[in-house]
């Protein structure tokens, strides 16, 4: 049953933009308060056996908390929050509406306390372990998200635009191909870029001081090389085969049989609020290669398992898949 | 982008081809700078052989609606968009020849020879025909 829309944008604003915002607030006021009674630099990075390892001025803890606690949630509610005014709704909203608030208090709670263990000491070396903050952090931040799961409507998924389409007529012995290349959106393309330079200068830099992590940052840049190939660009085909969608690379293809479609459609994709992100993405019975948010063609396997592509003129392509359909099952009697 | 052919057809299976992309052209859904897909994929895809589908390429490059450049596939010239700019009037031609009984032949000769050297067209039917 689709809960109201109006109380799905209200509880989801509350979950995802306000606590956060208020929770971010609370921290960044307590670390103000104590700034006369912090030593200079304060630790803000702690090594795995335990001691502080890092080490800055207050206001750079201050500066990480209000930014640690503040972007995901804009984002999120940036993302997810205009789609479900226009009536999209579904588990992983709510679910990425929890998970805001959640982190913010998992945030919150560690660089707090952080500088509240390290009140009235004279030198940061001698801030004791963090450990116990990231577990109270932890269970506060998991206690918050299930109230904030909790307190909002449970929902099906609702789709914006979703529409069958009108099957093409394709004649017997007609042979058909649509194909189109989907693109992903400027900004996801931006966000990598700025990814893999960041991890190309980090390197660089580590190369200087110590070459070991280097390594790391290294193997970092090629992780995100990767993610960048296998986001870019995808050749999406509908033939007598079926429908075949394949990365740039060749790598990864995903292909349904025309004998194992069942339905195709479009409908609007929130990449953030259907897929919980954007790029190969599985979501309840549901394969995504979502590049970009908006229109994207939906194909319903006979298993109930659906494939969704964000390509543009995705009707042509749903009226063609149809059509074809149609046209199998009529000459199978 | 789509094409379909009809190896039922009298047409020439490149001619089909070709005739597809230019209506994609005309249509507005291949656009100036957009590649066409390797012609070894659209000839696996159509199960035509892949000469059939290079022919149909070359004919586009010869009417200037294609680049062809090695390494870079076939790509759409700024020219394919003189057809999509054509297409109000050619819909219009067609429903008025529609209206006038004309059948597609009779209005693709005459509009064949109206752009050769000012032959008369052939093709006229014999008397006009009653739209029922």
């Amino acid at each position: 049953m689709a809960a109201s829309a109006r109380t799905v944008v209200a509880r989801a604003t509350w979950v995802a933009l306000v606590v956060p915002v208020v929770v971010t607030a609370v921290a960044v006021a307590l670390q103000l308060a104590w700034l006369g009674s912090l030593p200079d630099p304060v630790a803000i990075h702690w090594g795995l056996a335990g001691g502080p390892n890092g080490f800055a001025a207050a206001w750079v803890s201050i500066a990480i908390t209000s930014a640690a606690g503040l972007l995901l949630p804009v984002l999120m509610a940036a993302a997810t929050i205009p789609a479900l005014r226009r009536g999209a709704q579904g588990p992983t909203f709510r679910f990425m509406a929890a998970l805001s608030a959640g982190m913010s208090v998992l945030m919150g709670v560690v660089a707090t306390w952080a500088l509240a263990m390290q009140r009235g000491l004279a030198d940061a070396t001698a801030a004791p372990s963090i450990t116990p903050a990231l577990l109270v952090g932890l269970a506060a931040g998991a206690v918050v998200g299930a109230v904030g799961w909790a307190v909002q409507p449970g929902q099906e998924q609702v789709i914006v635009g979703a529409s069958a389409a009108e099957p093409m007529p394709v004649r017997p012995g007609e042979r058909v191909l649509w194909t189109r290349t989907a693109t992903a959106a400027p900004w996801l393309m931006l966000l990598l870029g700025a990814t893999a330079l960041v991890t190309v200068a980090l390197g660089v830099a580590a190369w200087f001081t110590d070459p070991a992590r280097a390594w790391t940052w290294l193997a970092t840049t090629v992780v995100v090389v990767l993610a960048i190939a296998g986001t870019g660009a995808y050749t999406v085909r509908v033939d007598g085969d079926g429908l075949t969608v394949t990365a740039a690379l060749g790598l990864p293809r995903f292909h349904v049989p025309l004998a194992e479609i069942d339905a195709a459609g479009t409908g609007d994709v929130v990449g953030l609020g259907e897929f919980g992100g954007y790029g190969i993405r599985h979501a309840p019975h549901t394969t995504g290669v979502i590049l970009r948010n908006g229109p994207a063609l939906r194909v319903r396997r006979t298993d109930g398992r659906y494939l969704v592509v964000t390509v543009d003129d995705a009707p042509v392509a749903a009226a063609l898949i149809e059509g074809l359909v149609e046209r199998r099952a009529r000459s199978r009697g | 982008m789509l094409i379909r052919i009809d190896p039922g057809s009298d047409v020439a299976l490149f001619a089909q081809v070709a005739a597809s992309l230019r209506g994609e052209m005309a249509q507005g859904r291949l656009r100036p700078g957009d590649r066409l897909p390797a012609a070894r994929e659209v000839g696996t895809s159509l199960g035509v052989n892949l000469h059939t589908v290079l022919r149909a390429y070359q004919d586009l490059r010869d009417e200037g609606l294609v680049d062809m450049r090695r390494g870079r596939g076939a790509v759409v010239t700024p020219r394919a968009a003189a057809l999509s700019d054509l297409r109000a009037e050619i819909l219009a031609l067609g429903d008025r020849a529609r209206a006038l009984g004309m059948t597609a032949d009779t209005l693709a000769s005459l509009v064949r020879d109206s752009l050769s050297d000012g032959q008369p067209g052939t093709g006229w039917p014999e008397g006009p025909r009653e739209q029922v």
